[in-house]
């Protein structure tokens, strides 16, 4: 196993390579470079044609795709991101803040939105075609309804300002950092993310758990005499769970992309709004930060699926 | 060893289905005694399995009902049994084991912990201890190098080794009556015998009582004392095994028979299977359920359904006319 | 996780007492306040989110909408928000009045300057002390002069401090990392000389753009501009002698301001600014409506319906220098002559367009906004068709071939825009192609001359502050080098440089009328309107509070600010 994790591990950095080419060479297509967004019109204005150039060359715009593509890939292989324009800062410095708070959303939502996904797809399961199951099946499709941005304003609208109970964004409130102040900020954000993962997972959950109910080892079981409980959780949702972890595993870099929206909604200071703004700011080095980070994540992730998979189902063997 | 373990009466047994009710067992009726083997046999879809279900108050709740009849296991009865008492019954006094056992264990777990579960389920005991007990069960039932194999999941086996660890499964809490629907079906045919006799062995060195489920005549021939042929969710002929096979009082037996190669009949003497098709049992019939694939039919088979009563000492069938077929298959024998 | 919401949905209703209860007091207060109206009895402000207690200091919570840089310094600076924070922190040495004419003292307190416009005296203010401590004087001027020098202006993004590059001797020192540009001479602790190597008669004029604030000598000595851009000072302890200091910074938060007790201007009354520096325009009226927010510059009008429902706010709507403007290809075989850019004008109703489609939110113009557009006889091209075709017949040209129009895409005003133009062209008998472009391609199209002198006649255009100052204009009017307007002819640059070297006042006018008069008869581009942007202040701010067409001015204005208790 540990040899296969290894080979996984070096296809991930081809992956991650290829990956990165691909954007590397979709940024450098698109009309327009850092320059166009960081000179105001009046800063352009006071510029000639050839100072314009000059500035292009001072930020290496004027280079070949090769040229740039071999200087920037040299550095990121040598562990440096490079700066960010946009951010004024070092980008390995702007990550190291921004992935921490990004993660933090991400891992409370998978948190939350697994286990409220798990546990209601296995109510729906056990109490299939009861009015129980009616309502845990109809409220996914409602929330897979609304865009994630539309539910982050209403949650917004009547949590925040209408009951005026959690705050309407940021990470914290001003002059406040107390870790309480950082779990109000966080419920509403997180809530949007893990009810969207939550929608996905209670769908995916039930199928599967009806599916184990009724094979022959379910009946097995329970001619053995053991617990109703224990058929459920220990027979039944083993099984159930594992295309739960796919499921999982599949959706992260959804979860991501859905990041991005709730962290612009709910002004918070991660990577989904920092993505927003170097994007918008054409900060080349920024993106290509931001897109190693997801990168490199979505691959560990598929790992971690894949191990936990083979953890959970005996029957698979890391190939 | 005479005295009547199972009892089962009138079986009824009544499903709903998207194609509407269906009876798919319409009066079943046997008795197992204490140590006693019987074989019940019938084409799928005859309500044999589902009349083990049945006993084991299995049977999917949404679905399944049972309309009639009783199950009297010792003298008390089953049939709307509390759920505590039943759930004391499974795997303990009566254990199953089913046609395909890939499928019937656990994929993600253990032998072991699906052994070491059954035991705990029916009595106190150490989890060492229960361990130790599931690898003498192993032993008993003849997996080789127990010890390793107990720590095995189900696909790391092969499919006799697999259904000889349900074996052990179903014996660990020592039940008095073992349920085997089609044991044998799903294995390859080399395996098969080891299997049955298997399950016979330990039938008699326990004392136990067996119910062997099989559509496959030919199977029981040497392994089960009794046997109950059904046809349609009725039984429709039993007695001892070896009478049974030896002079069938029910033409549907002697179709099954005739249909079944032997090597003690000539080579030339052709297979003869049933003609017809097994009936839809969501409908009502009127008459001999066997009545339009049956060559004995008079008249009387079509309005009127023939009771499963005494032809001879231990020995019933559900025919109007049952003596001769007998004779027929004597003559067919020469 | 339970016992935390829990303990958090305690302490919400904790608060929401407390609100309620602080409420009722503050309401009372309120009708003590002269009143026009009798009707006071209706419940005051909208409860915010910090009762006010008698012993807490005022605070303002304020945002911008727009980039802010990140960074702290003159060597960043690109936005309003950039502006505002400078003008909050630094002082210039003079600085402007609203009427953009008007030369004020800042940290100098006198000025004088040459004949020639080379050399610029000033008399430093006495007694001002840097936010670390050390006292202001010649050597800080001195300093941030060779600074700029070293960190050369090529370095800079944004906005480029290039009238200190005037100074003389600067450029030598481009590539050093210690010194003062020859043209610099400390008289004394408060008197300096600065020496330009050409005269420039509104050089001093420049010196109250943002970048050109002081800073103190210890911060930046030594260093090149890499270092400089990861110092202390530029990320996020800045010094200067503003009338404010600056608390914290938390990054892609908000800025949190300290009023500095020591400004020499007196000790703003505001004692604590927070200035959000990245609220998601969806973020704002959730702000507005919890009462987070007490003045919001430049947000979303769509929400003014929403926020004149909350009783503690009033919307404002705020002239500012940003304008739109038509840019012609002057080059082109149609567009080159000016008789077809003014039947343009004619053609198109401006006045009607920012009446009905903008709602007014606008003021008319017919000069650019740095000139007084209300000296000489400067033509306002009323809408009249008849002349449009009367100027497009006198032109005599082909009418048939298609005009080509830039179009930002995904900027509302250009899509509603170009529509009209196009209609009010058509009517008058010309023909009209929209060329709907991306951003960059936008960009790339417009600022880049093509050698094609077909690709396009006219552009829409947002520009920034444009002409916040006349001598501006002499970059955008380049005819040796077109960048910006493809007016070829020299006439305007001239004038300008003659503008240069005047020191007269009076002759300054008759120069500036000259220049009028040329870009109003010629039409190298043409502002119909300036942009007015949608603001919400708090009816706690009282006293002095006024928002400002530029940031500058409006930032400047803080120190006067009052926030009612």
């Amino acid at each position: 196993m540990f040899t296969q994790i290894l080979r996984r591990i070096a296809t991930g950095f081809v992956v991650l390579w290829v990956t990165l080419t691909v954007v590397f060479l979709g940024l450098d297509f698109a009309p327009g470079d850092e320059l166009d967004v960081l000179l105001s019109a009046e800063a352009a204005a006071s510029l000639t044609p050839d100072e314009m150039a000059a500035k292009r060359a001072e930020l290496g715009l004027d280079r070949a795709f090769p040229i740039k593509y071999g200087i920037w890939l040299k550095k990121v292989v040598t562990g440096d991101l490079g700066y960010s324009t946009s951010e004024d800062n070092d980008i390995a410095e702007v990550l190291k803040v921004t992935v921490g708070n990004t993660a933090m959303l991400i891992f409370s939502a998978l948190f939350f939105g697994i286990i409220i996904g798990v546990f209601f797809g296995i109510l729906a399961a056990i109490k299939e075609n009861t009015w129980v199951d009616y309502v845990i099946g109809s409220i996914p499709i409602f929330i897979a309804g609304i865009p994630g941005f539309i539910l982050s304003l209403g949650l917004i609208y009547t949590v925040s300002v209408k009951m005026n109970l959690l705050p309407s964004g940021y990470m914290h409130s001003l002059t406040d950092e107390s870790f309480l102040d950082l779990v109000k900020h966080m419920i509403l954000p997180v809530s949007v993310l893990s009810l969207v993962l939550a929608a996905q997972l209670v769908r995916y959950t039930r199928a599967s758990m009806l599916d184990v109910l009724s094979s022959e080892f379910i009946i097995a079981a329970k001619a053995k005499g053991i617990s109703n409980r224990r058929v459920t959780y220990n027979h039944a949702f083993k099984n159930a769970l594992l295309p739960v972890i796919s499921v999982v595993g599949l959706h992260l870099p959804e979860i991501i992309a859905g990041a991005v929206i709730t962290e612009t909604v709910f002004t918070w200071p991660g990577m989904g709004s920092l993505a927003v703004r170097a994007a918008g700011g054409r900060d080349v080095p920024m993106v290509m930060g931001i897109v190693i980070v997801v990168a490199v994540t979505v691959i560990i992730s598929n790992l971690i699926t894949d191990i936990a998979y083979t953890l959970a189902d005996p029957r698979v063997r890391l190939g | 060893m005479s005295k009547p373990l199972l009892e089962v009466s009138d079986l009824q047994v009544e499903f709903n289905s998207r194609q509407g009710r269906v009876t798919a067992v319409r009066g079943l009726t046997y008795t197992i005694n204490e140590g006693q083997s019987m074989a019940l046999v019938g084409e799928s879809g005859s309500g044999k399995s589902v009349s083990a279900l049945a006993i084991l108050g299995l049977l999917p709740k949404k679905t399944a009902k049972i309309t009639a009849g009783s199950i009297k296991f010792r003298g008390e009865e089953l049939i709307g049994a509390p759920e505590k008492s039943m759930r004391k019954l499974r795997g303990g006094s009566i254990a199953m084991i089913f046609q395909d056992p890939l499928s019937s264990l656990n994929p993600v777990l253990t032998i072991s912990e699906q052994i070491v579960e059954q035991i705990k389920a029916h009595e106190k005991i150490e989890g060492k201890k229960a361990q130790e007990r599931a690898i003498e069960l192993l032993d008993m039932v003849g997996i080789p190098s127990a010890r390793e194999r107990v720590k095995q999941y189900p696909h790391q086996l092969s499919g006799g080794m697999r259904q000889r660890a349900m074996i052990a499964m179903a014996l660990s809490a020592r039940p008095s009556l073992l349920l085997a629907d089609e044991p044998t079906t799903a294995l390859d045919v080399t395996i098969q015998a080891q299997i049955l006799e298997l399950l016979t062995n330990i039938q008699k060195d326990l004392g136990m009582s067996l119910l062997l489920i099989t559509h496959d005549l030919g199977v029981v021939a040497g392994f089960t004392e009794k046997l109950t042929v059904m046809y349609a969710g009725k039984a429709v002929e039993q007695g001892a095994t070896a009478e049974v096979l030896g002079n069938p009082n029910h033409p549907y037996t002697l179709g099954l028979l005739r249909s079944i190669p032997r090597l003690d009949r000539p080579r030339t003497s052709e297979l003869r299977p049933i003609q017809g098709v097994a009936p839809d049992m969501s409908k009502v019939s009127v008459g001999c359920a066997f009545q339009p694939r049956c060559e004995y039919a008079q008249s009387k088979c079509a309005s009127e359904s023939p009771l499963f009563s005494t032809i001879s000492k231990d020995r019933y069938a559900a025919c109007w006319y049952p003596q001769d077929h007998a004779l027929q298959d004597e003559s067919l024998s020469k | 996780m339970q016992r935390v919401i829990r303990k958090g949905l305690a302490v919400g209703l904790a608060a929401a007492l407390a609100l309620t209860l602080s409420s009722i007091s503050p309401a009372g207060a309120a009708t003590k306040k002269p009143v026009a109206k009798p009707a006071a009895k209706k419940p005051a402000a909208k409860p915010a989110a910090k009762p006010a207690a008698p012993a807490t200091p005022t605070v303002l919570r304020m945002t911008r909408m727009g980039d802010w840089s990140n960074a702290f310094g003159p060597s960043r600076n690109s936005s309003g928000t950039d502006h505002l924070v400078n003008f909050l922190l630094f002082n210039n040495l003079v600085k402007i009045a609203k009427d953009e004419k008007t030369i004020l003292p800042d940290l100098a307190t006198k000025w004088t300057i040459s004949k020639d416009a080379k050399k610029i005296t000033f008399e430093l203010r006495k007694g001002v002390k840097f936010s670390d401590g050390s006292t202001f004087d010649s050597e800080d001027v001195a300093e941030t002069v060779g600074f700029n020098c070293r960190m050369n202006v090529k370095n800079y993004i944004g906005y480029a401090p290039a009238l200190w590059e005037a100074v003389d001797g600067c450029a030598e020192l481009n590539t050093k990392l210690t010194g003062i540009p020859s043209g610099v001479k400390v008289i004394d602790a408060y008197n300096i000389e600065i020496n330009l190597t050409k005269g420039n008669a509104v050089w001093l004029r420049g010196m109250t753009d943002a970048v050109y604030s002081i800073i103190p000598k210890e911060v930046h000595s030594g260093l090149t501009f890499k270092e400089w851009a990861g110092s202390d000072f530029v990320v996020d302890q800045p010094v200067g002698t503003g009338p404010y200091t600056l608390k914290k910074f938390k990054r892609n938060a908000y800025l949190e301001f300290d009023a500095n007790p020591n400004y020499f201007g007196g000790k703003p009354k505001i004692d604590k600014i927070f200035l959000y520096t990245a609220v998601a325009q969806t973020n704002v009226l959730p702000m507005l409506q919890k009462g987070e927010l007490d003045l919001a510059i430049d947000v979303d009008a769509t929400m003014e319906e929403q926020v004149d429902k909350l009783s503690g706010y009033t919307s404002t709507w705020n002239n500012t220098t940003g304008s739109r403007y038509f840019q012609f290809r002057d080059d082109h075989p149609t567009f080159g002559d000016k008789r077809v850019r003014q039947a343009f004008l004619y053609a198109f109703d401006y006045r009607s367009y920012l009446k009905n489609v903008l709602k007014g939110r606008g003021g008319v113009r017919w000069m650019f906004p740095s000139f007084d557009q209300n000296r000489g006889n400067l033509e306002k091209y009323e809408y009249d068709p008849a002349k449009a075709k009367a100027l497009l017949k006198a032109w005599g040209g082909d009418l048939s071939k298609p005009y080509k129009i830039n179009v930002l895409a995904g900027d509302p005003g250009d899509a509603t825009m170009s529509v009209a133009v196009k209609q009010a062209l058509e009517a008058v008998g010309m023909k009209v192609e929209l060329n709907v472009l991306e951003n960059a391609a936008w960009a790339n199209e417009t600022r880049i001359v093509k050698a094609d002198k077909d690709t396009w006649a006219l552009t829409f255009n947002g520009g920034g502050a444009l002409g916040l100052a006349t001598w501006k204009g002499f970059s955008v009017f380049n005819c040796v080098t077109p960048i910006f307007s493809f007016y070829a002819k020299c006439d305007i640059p001239e004038l300008y440089a003659k503008l240069m070297l005047e020191t007269d006042p009076a002759e300054q006018d008759k120069i500036e009328d000259a220049l009028a008069k040329i870009i109003n008869d010629e039409v190298p581009f043409y502002i119909p309107w300036t942009r007015q942007t949608y603001n919400v202040v708090s009816k706690k701010l009282g006293g002095t509070f006024a928002l400002y067409p530029n940031d500058r001015d409006s930032s400047m204005g803080v120190v006067g600010w009052e926030m009612a208790k």
